[in-house]
């Protein structure tokens, strides 16, 4: 165990693995136990998921002496959130040790290893804060598995080494906090959106509605609103005035500027598409799915291809 | 509406009529109409259809895809304001830059294809967030007390709860719903048949405010492009230089860099500059990264330190003659200068020096980076008389000057760079920005625009307390005008509450209808 973060981030990967099993369990099983219930059960728990009244666990109520998968998974994750915020909070400590406290409290994310756990922290994060208005536990899946996916890969020490180190100095900033803190944040509600995208193109194309189509959207419009407010926020005015600070103008057409204006382009796209063409519209979910992968080529992507005054990241 | 003259159906906007083309008038239409009025038709025309033009969502999101595309397009091949054209060369070729040129891929955001794109957008923008605010204005001025509380039960979110005779005192109904709401901010005016209450109207300015800060955010920036400055300056230690368009000058006192405590990773680089206003000193601030100094309106940035090894490099050659092998020591010049070897009678200049030598696609010669990554220096060898015997590219890499020791093995003598040393130098940028209290009026619009949206709806909700037909009983209807998820999530919770500190039960008899969800439809773009 070379630092205290490192071990909690092993832990919140086996807590992942378990909570991406039960929402997969919950998943499969859960919607067999819909068709047992009685056509006059069903009729009653669809009428409250609808209103949004009852919670979706508690309207396909499990028949007694069976799991609820559902609730274990949401519980499972949230204890897994926590371990992984502990980590987060060493890794902080441990970072600004390294940089000799230089007055500032540093966001873990400047490097691979630490943006890919604080990634595994903030996703499944925001994704139970919308599961709580949003019981979809499908887009659970998704969400936990990509952040048990982050945690193995930055397990690895070839591709992510784990250690600590100091702070470069144009990162000694107050907005390397909150300009990262909202575009990451912005991702990982972004990343939310997209789970619940793709569940939508899979309902939409197979005909199967596993869950009410309007309710998906609505959790869709929500996380992409949300994040695309975020991830605009924190990139065109967060990101102007430190580039302001830093390097003598808010906006200068630098590739990584420009690509975080494009994917922040691609959502706004997205969200009149839908004013105008309507959600039902298959093309306009498609939309927010070209929004997650310009956010990918923004994020990642863009590193391979031009030299960029955003380097380091 | 049908069209007065060809009966026409369809879409038609207020004045014209889309399949005739006269102005829809009222008034009987002549068969020759005069040519004032067909003039006055025609400009009608184009003023509608320019207002429907320009008005078009569509139109907006298929500028936003283009404008996408071209960005896309930017971080795809490096700009011409920070690449070289021997870059260029270097990585597509002469053919491939000379396409690049003359598409203006190089500068897209200076090209005119890019200008009317954004100009374009920038009314398409301001047309539709003119229309926008109108329709918010309208919203901001519904009496939304008096729409139709009679009509409560065809609102899709609505509840009826009955009271016994022993509960069954109005005033004390109607004080308890108050508070109940009051407690979740809701505003309540008391209306005669019951109660009237709502929050958050003013959440309906949210995307307009949104929009006018994305126009404030580019004229801002249009202004900075167009009267604003922007240079980069390099200066040694000492070195005093005249501050652009500003009539002061600067001058560097000293600069240095700081490590971590025992580390050598930097911690960070600092300048102290003196602005000389008339040969006085007016200000000293010491800068560094992050940390600029404004003077004028004119800012200041830390924003480079290293080397200066292609402005002033000395070098240190080693020279032999090649018949024998014989050396002949080593001498040190700087670029642009020389040094002479008595004994040979020769004369050795060296003419350039790159840190990271590279060659284009067609043999021109450059640096590739600023680091000492390959260096490589340039001399050429005189004979007393001043005839040139050599010239050749000299290397330290030992790789490097092997494949230069073959190349030219007939030279009469061999060279090496054995040594290279540059002065450090502190690189500013320094620039005026004067779009920058519109951009930053914009970057608080947005911010207030954005929380606005995210985070308030508004919200109405009507009571109508009954007493016949008897027993006494209350109906309360409510709508957002957006979220109607948590909206009939915080609906339930109210008539729960309700429903338990007065002591009613709920009838029956409407509940199969609560379950559609309730929004209010906009009408407006």
């Amino acid at each position: 165990m070379t630092f205290d973060s490192v071990f909690f981030f092993y832990l919140s990967t086996l807590g992942y693995a378990l909570s991406f099993t039960f929402y997969l369990l919950h998943a499969v099983l859960g919607s067999a136990k819909v068709s047992a219930l009685s056509s006059a059960e069903r009729e009653a728990a669809a009428g409250g998921q609808r209103l949004g009244i009852v919670a979706g666990d508690a309207a396909l109520a499990v028949p007694r002496g069976r799991v609820n998968w559902g609730r274990l998974a949401t519980g499972m994750t949230w204890l897994t959130v926590a371990v992984a915020t502990v980590g987060v909070i060493l890794r902080v400590i441990e970072l600004a040790r390294v940089s000799s406290w230089v007055l500032t409290i540093f966001l873990p994310a400047t490097t691979t290893y630490e943006t890919l756990t604080f990634f595994a922290w903030i996703i499944p994060l925001t994704y139970l804060l919308l599961e709580r208005f949003y019981p979809i536990k499908q887009v659970g899946i998704f969400t936990t598995g990509l952040a048990l996916v982050m945690l193995t890969v930055a397990a690895s020490p070839s591709i992510a080494p784990s250690s600590v180190a100091p702070i470069m100095p144009s990162l000694q900033s107050y907005y390397l906090v909150i300009h990262v803190f909202l575009m990451l944040t912005g991702i990982a509600f972004l990343t939310t959106g997209f789970g619940a995208t793709l569940l939508f193109l899979y309902e939409r194309y197979s005909g199967r509605e596993i869950v009410n189509l309007e309710r998906l959207d609505e959790l869709m419009y929500k996380a992409i609103a949300f994040g695309s407010a975020l991830y605009g926020f924190g990139g065109i005015v967060l990101g102007g005035l430190w580039a302001k600070e830093a390097w003598g103008r808010y906006w200068g057409f630098d590739p990584k500027e420009t690509a975080m204006l494009v994917a922040f382009l691609g959502y706004m796209i997205y969200l009149h598409a839908r004013v105008r063409w309507g959600w039902r519209t298959p093309q306009v979910a498609w939309l927010a799915v070209g929004g997650y992968l310009l956010i990918l080529y923004a994020w990642i992507g863009i590193n391979y291809f031009v030299k960029s005054l955003h380097g380091f990241v | 509406m049908s069209c007065p003259k060809c009966q026409a159906r369809g879409e038609q906007s207020s004045n014209f009529c889309s399949h005739c083309g006269p102005p829809v008038r009222s008034t009987v239409v002549r068969d020759q109409p005069s040519l004032w009025e067909r003039l006055v038709a025609f400009q009608q025309g184009i003023r509608s259809d320019l207002w429907t033009f320009f008005t078009s969502i569509t139109l907006g999101i298929v500028l936003l895809a283009l404008i996408l595309i071209l960005s896309l397009i930017e971080t795809l091949i490096p700009q011409a304001a920070w690449t070289r054209e021997v870059d260029y060369i270097a990585r597509y070729g002469v053919e491939g830059y000379g396409w690049i040129k003359r598409l203006g891929l190089d500068n897209i955001y200076g090209s005119w294809y890019f200008l009317l794109s954004i100009m374009l957008f920038f009314l398409n923008l301001s047309f539709n967030t003119y229309v926008r605010l109108q329709a918010s204005i309208r919203w901001w001025r519904t009496d939304f007390a008096k729409t139709e509380t009679a009509k409560l039960a065809a609102l899709p979110l609505h509840r009826r709860l009955e009271f016994g005779p022993v509960s069954a005192d109005p005033r004390r109904i109607k004080g308890q719903v108050r508070s109940a709401l009051r407690r979740r901010f809701y505003r309540v005016k008391e209306l005669p048949e019951g109660l009237f209450a709502q929050k958050w109207k003013f959440e309906r300015f949210g995307i307009d405010v949104l929009h006018i800060s994305l126009l404030a955010v580019i004229i801002g920036l249009a202004l900075t492009y167009t009267l604003g400055f922007r240079t980069f300056q390099t200066a040694h230690k000492g070195e005093i230089f005249e501050a652009p368009q500003g009539g002061f000058s600067v001058k560097v006192e000293d600069f240095w860099s700081e490590n971590y405590p025992d580390s050598e990773r930097i911690m960070d680089w600092k300048s102290t500059l003196t602005i000389l206003e008339g040969g006085q000193s007016v200000k000293t601030q010491t800068i560094e990264v992050n940390k600029p100094l404004i003077y004028k309106g004119i800012w200041f940035y830390q924003a480079a330190f290293g080397q200066d090894w292609q402005g002033a490099a000395q070098v240190t050659l080693r020279v032999e003659r090649a018949s024998e092998g014989k050396e002949l020591g080593e001498f040190a010049a700087k670029v642009d200068d020389g040094f002479t070897i008595p004994d040979e009678g020769l004369f050795v200049a060296v003419k350039a020096f790159l840190p990271d030598f590279g060659l284009t696609e067609n043999g021109i010669v450059y640096s590739r980076t600023q680091r000492l990554l390959n260096p490589a220096a340039y001399v050429e060898v005189y004979d007393a008389k001043g005839q040139m015997l050599m010239r050749t590219w000299t290397f330290s890499q030992t790789d490097m000057q092997e494949l230069v020791g073959q190349l030219s093995r007939d030279l009469p003598y061999r060279i090496r760079l054995v040594g290279m040393k540059a002065p450090e130098f502190t690189g500013l940028q320094i620039n005026a920005d004067p779009g920058l209290p519109v951009a930053y009026g914009g970057f608080i619009m947005m911010f207030m625009g954005f929380l606005t949206h995210l985070f308030f709806k508004h919200k109405v909700i009507w009571v109508r307390l009954e007493e016949a037909p008897l027993p006494l009983h209350l109906t309360i209807g409510g709508m957002a005008r957006n979220n109607p998820i948590s909206f009939a999530q915080e609906f339930e919770q109210i008539v729960r509450a309700l429903q338990v500190g007065l002591n009613a039960r709920t009838s029956t008899e409407t509940e199969t209808e609560t379950r559609a969800l309730a929004t209010i439809s906009e009408g407006s773009p």
